[in-house]
C-alpha cells in the first residue's frame, strides 16, 4: 500500500501548482492541497493501480475545488461563449507580470475550459489522463483545449511575451 | 502531405494522444524537412507553447512541507478534538477578554518572495465589477497575510485600484498600491510605511517615486500610529524610478 507521507512528498508541489492556477490564491491553494491529502489518506487502501496515483490525486483535488465553488454559491460559466468578447488587449500596468496576467485570464475562463488548459501546460498529462480526471470524452477535451488556447491567445499575445526577457524575479 | 494537413496534425499534439499513429508523425516530420514555411510556423508555435507552459508552471512555492496526514484522519483523534472544541472556545474567549495582546504577537516573518506574490496576486474578477469595499477588504486580507496589521486610509477610492505589489524603498520591502487617476496616465501611488523602519519626520520629501510629482501626503493609516500611508499623485515617469519593483 502507498504511504501518504511519501505521496505528499512526491506530489505536493505539483498539486499545489494545479490548485494555485485553479483558485488564483495561495491560501486557497494550500487548503485545497491539504484537503486532497486528507481525503487521499482516507481512501488510500482502495487504490489498486499505483501507476495511476497522480491522476487519482489530481482528480480528488479538482472535485474538492468544484465542491468549494458550489458551497460558495459560485455559478460557473458553462461555455466560453458566455464570456464578453474583448477587442482590446488587457492593460498590463507596470509591475504586473506575465504570470499574473495569465492568472487573471484563467480566472475569467469557465472552469470546464480552464482546467484542461492548466492540466495540459502544467503537467505532461495525455488527453486520456485529462479526460479521465474530468470525466468527459477525449474529443471534448481536445475541442475545449483548442478553444481555450484560441481564447487565451487572442488576449495574451504570445508573440510579444516571447520577445520579452525572461522574468527575473520569479522562479 | 499538404501543408494544411501537416499543421492540423501538429496542432492536435499527437504526442499527447497516448495511442498516436506514429506513421502520421513520420509523414509530418518528412513534410517539415521539405517545407520551410511549415518549419518556421512549427518552430514559432513550439516556442509559444513552451513559453505558455513555463508561465503556467511559474507559481510561488508551497509553504507547508510533508505534514502528517495520517494523524489528522485518525478517527479517535478526531473524536478527541471534537470533545476539546468547547474547552478551546472557553479558553479563546478568556484570552480575548483578558489578554488582547496575545493576538498581536508579530507573525513569523514571511519569505520576501512569498510576500511579493501575495501582494501581486490578481484580483478575482466579478460579474458586477469590483466594489470599493471588496477591493479594500481583499487588500486588508493580503496585508494581514504578510504581517502588516493596518487599516487602510478611507480617503482612497478602492474601486480604482490597478494593482498592488511590494517595492523596495531604502532597503526595505514596502507594500505599494497603484490607483488609476481621473484622466489618462494620471496615477496615485500609495506606499505603506512602517514608522519603525522609516524616519517619518523627513517624509515625504526624501522619498523618490516613479511619478512625475514627488509631492506627497502622509495619511495616518493606523490607530497605533505605526503604519503611515504616503500618497503621491502624478503622471508615470519614464526612466528609473526611485522606488523600484524588486520582486
Ligand atoms: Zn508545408
Amino acid at each position: 500500500m502507498a504511504d501518504i507521507t511519501e505521496l505528499a512528498k512526491a506530489h505536493q508541489q505539483s498539486l499545489f501548482r494545479y490548485a494555485f492556477r485553479l483558485t488564483g490564491q495561495t491560501a486557497d491553494a494550500e487548503d485545497l492541497v491539504q484537503e486532497t491529502f486528507l481525503q487521499a489518506n482516507r481512501k488510500i487502501s482502495s487504490v489498486k493501480d499505483l501507476g495511476a496515483i497522480k491522476n487519482w490525486l489530481f482528480t480528488i483535488l479538482r472535485n474538492q475545488h468544484l465542491m468549494n465553488l458550489r458551497q460558495r454559491g459560485n455559478k460557473p460559466l458553462e461555455s466560453i461563449e458566455d464570456l464578453p468578447d474583448c477587442a482590446v488587449q488587457p492593460i498590463r500596468p507596470e509591475g504586473v507580470h506575465d504570470s499574473e496576467l495569465l492568472q487573471q485570464l484563467l480566472m475569467e475562463m469557465p472552469e470546464g475550459y480552464r482546467t484542461p488548459l492548466i492540466l495540459f501546460y502544467l503537467e505532461d498529462f495525455s488527453y486520456r489522463d485529462i479526460s479521465e480526471q474530468m470525466g468527459i470524452p477525449i474529443g471534448t477535451v481536445m475541442s475545449r483545449l483548442a478553444r481555450a488556447k484560441d481564447w487565451i491567445r487572442a488576449r495574451y499575445p504570445v508573440d510579444s511575451i516571447m520577445n520579452q526577457s525572461p522574468i527575473r524575479e520569479e522562479r | 502531405m499538404q501543408c494544411e494537413t501537416a499543421r492540423f496534425i501538429l496542432e492536435l499534439d499527437l504526442t499527447r494522444m497516448g495511442e498516436a499513429d506514429w506513421r502520421d508523425l513520420d509523414a509530418v516530420e518528412a513534410h517539415l524537412q521539405d517545407c520551410p514555411d511549415c518549419q518556421g510556423w512549427h518552430l514559432q508555435r513550439q516556442a509559444a507553447e513552451n513559453r505558455m507552459a513555463q508561465l503556467m508552471q511559474n507559481v510561488p512555492a508551497i509553504r507547508f512541507k510533508h505534514q502528517n496526514f495520517q494523524r489528522d484522519s485518525h478517527t479517535e483523534g478526531r473524536n478527541w478534538s471534537r470533545r476539546l472544541i468547547p474547552y478551546g472556545l472557553v479558553v479563546a474567549v478568556i484570552l480575548l477578554i483578558f489578554s488582547p495582546m496575545v493576538f498581536r504577537q508579530p507573525a513569523k516573518p514571511l519569505d520576501i518572495e512569498l510576500a511579493a506574490w501575495i501582494m501581486r496576486e490578481g484580483f478575482e474578477s466579478s460579474v458586477d465589477g469590483p466594489t470599493a469595499d471588496s477591493r479594500r477588504l481583499e487588500l486588508e486580507r493580503r496585508f494581514a497575510r504578510i504581517g502588516v496589521t493596518t487599516r487602510l486610509p478611507d480617503a482612497l477610492d478602492y474601486s480604482q485600484l490597478l494593482f498592488s505589489g511590494l517595492v523596495e524603498l531604502q532597503g526595505h520591502a514596502v507594500p505599494q498600491l497603484v490607483f488609476s487617476g481621473s484622466t489618462g496616465d494620471w496615477l496615485t501611488q500609495v506606499l505603506v510605511l512602517d514608522s519603525r523602519k522609516f524616519d517619518l519626520s523627513s517624509l515625504p520629501e526624501s522619498i523618490p517615486t516613479g511619478l512625475t510629482s514627488s509631492e506627497g501626503t502622509l495619511l495616518n493609516a493606523d490607530e497605533s500610529g505605526r503604519f503611515v500611508a504616503l500618497v503621491v499623485d502624478g503622471f508615470r515617469r519614464k526612466g528609473p524610478a526611485g522606488a523600484k519593483a524588486a520582486w
